[in-house]
């Protein structure tokens, strides 16, 4: 028999980050919804261009609301309506399948930390509601003029809701034990929500009882925040919005981290 | 001890097997109701929702019929098509990607029996989707049926031409994604552009001609004639239309199925 060989130390690295750990997480996961790019990114695009010409284009006759033409007012709703649900896509649908496949534990086993994990997941979910949102800002050009009034509170609001989907859909994915908890969570929670907070008409139109809850609804303020970026109008107010934004995000982030730390429904 | 025939058989309709395909369908629906039955309510009421409050407060009408009214036609058998569509195309394409689809090819079944039993239970989906749609906007708005037999016929051809549709796109489809492809590229595009939430009279000159080249427009003219009577197309040439397509869709399926293509190798 040969002689022992030193064991090789496979130890988790604790004290530092692990960059590596963490990018190639990240890359993988980015990796993973460019390699279906027709569903992941044109998908979408076409999605909001058949919203656009068919509110815009089918009803826009010279509407205008709060003295601006509606496909203008329309625009930064549907770029905002693009991100919340394409990075909540991502991470939800992301770690679902993979915990159905049971490849799970290749993500769980490298050394990486719970908030390694996180931010590997949440930055990658991110990436495609930005990205996406990038598409479409551009294709939504083409049509109608979009000028930008603050460029400061676009990526802020747009990098926000990114991140706060990101986390929110990675809850979901933990959270669920089949795909149809994901789609319950989507079509009775994501799409109302994102259908109406204002991404196609201003909230005043809603009866008074409904307005005062969308001054509780974190979407709401997304979507204001992101159309005063590009339009300077407001119905809410923009730095209690840039504060529930951080606030949300800070809670979101730290719900991913305890799942992640303690193994909730995914390590047995 | 009895002997069980399990040729083939030939030169008589095998009811057994086609109900039995029929169910197991129609079960495989039900037992995810929330999904298959709730969330295109869910939707059409939020489209409905946004339509108003978009567009509320300014006496949109068209002709003389309330701009609500108008659309209720339209948002529901938009969920009928999205739903039959969707249960065909998934229903064959998950056998085939988890290979169970053997399961459905082995048995004593002819490619008749086989797209009958597939091409029903989904359309069975559709006509219950746009039953319960109904319900749900029936809370927000009156309902009024001007001709019960053009809702019916239409609910059904619609129904009908969704799911074979859906079952050739699976038939052909090697992986989720091209179902997806064809259900985001080509289906959507189609349904929202079919006058789903406007007259085609709205529409510029050029659009509206090519509008009344599009099936998917008489489908929505005609449903919505049923219950408003009115209509920006030609009636008797939906009908024609509709049932041609079927007849010729359905066949596709049966030759489809009896060749095995993409299904057996």
């Amino acid at each position: 028999m040969a002689s022992p060989q030193t064991p090789l130390k496979i130890r988790p690295v604790l004290t530092s980050t692990n960059w590596q750990g963490l990018w190639t997480l990240y890359a993988k996961e980015v990796h993973r919804y460019l390699k279906i790019f027709g569903q992941t990114l044109l998908a979408p695009i076409i999605t909001t261009l058949l919203f656009l010409t068919v509110f815009g284009v089918a009803f826009g006759g010279g509407r205008t609301v709060n003295g601006l033409p509606y496909v203008e007012f329309l625009a930064p709703g549907l770029l905002m309506m693009t991100i919340l649900q394409n990075a909540f896509a991502n991470t939800s649908t992301s770690l679902i399948q993979q915990k159905l496949n049971e490849n799970i534990v290749d993500t769980l086993m490298p050394p990486l930390s719970p908030m390694e994990l996180t931010i590997g997941f949440v930055m990658s979910g991110a990436t495609r509601g930005l990205m996406v949102a990038i598409g479409v800002g551009v294709s939504l050009s083409f049509v109608v003029p979009i000028e930008i009034h603050n460029i400061g509170a676009v990526v802020f609001y747009a990098v926000g809701a990114a991140l706060m989907m990101g986390s929110m859909g990675m809850m979901t994915g933990i959270w669920a034990e089949k795909f149809d908890h994901v789609s319950t969570i989507t079509n009775f929670i994501i799409l109302p929500l994102s259908f109406l907070s204002g991404t196609f008409f201003p909230i005043t139109r809603f009866p008074e009882t409904m307005q005062m809850i969308s001054h509780y609804n974190p979407f709401f303020y997304l979507i204001d925040g992101l159309r005063f970026g590009f339009t300077g109008q407001t119905d809410g107010a923009i730095e209690i919005g840039a504060i529930v934004v951080v606030a949300v995000n800070i809670v979101l982030w730290a719900t991913c981290y305890v799942m992640f730390k303690t193994g909730y429904k995914i390590k047995d | 001890m009895q002997i069980i025939d399990t040729r083939p058989r030939q030169g008589r309709w095998n009811m057994l097997g086609t109900w039995s395909l029929y169910r197991r369908e129609v079960l495989r629906f039900f037992k995810i109701a929330a999904q298959t039955f709730f969330a295109p309510v869910i939707t059409a009421l939020l489209f409905l929702a946004i339509f108003n409050l978009a567009f509320a407060g300014e006496g949109r009408s068209i002709g003389d019929i309330p701009f609500i009214r108008f659309l209720v036609p339209g948002l529901t058998l938009m969920a009928m098509m999205t739903a039959a569509f969707a249960n065909a195309s998934f229903s064959l394409m998950f056998e085939k990607v988890v290979e169970t689809i053997v399961d459905t090819l082995m048995p004593p079944m002819s490619p008749g029996e086989l797209t009958a039993g597939y091409v029903l239970s989904s359309t069975t989906r559709g006509l219950l989707v746009g039953l319960t749609v109904l319900i749900g906007m029936a809370i927000f708005t009156s309902i009024e049926i001007h001709s019960w037999f053009f809702v019916l016929f239409y609910a059904v051809a619609a129904s009908m031409l969704m799911s074979v549709l859906g079952l050739i796109t699976a038939i052909w489809a090697e992986k989720i994604d091209h179902v997806a492809s064809i259900n985001n590229f080509v289906i959507l595009p189609l349904t929202f552009l079919s006058g789903t939430f406007y007259s085609t009279q709205h529409l510029p000159e050029m659009f509206q001609k090519i509008a009344h080249f599009n099936p998917f427009f008489y489908m929505i003219d005609g449903f919505r004639y049923g219950f408003l009577g009115l209509h920006d197309g030609d009636l008797t040439i939906g009908i024609i239309l509709l049932t041609s397509l079927i007849a010729l869709f359905w066949l596709a399926c049966v030759k489809l199925f009896a060749s095995g293509y993409k299904l057996k190798s």
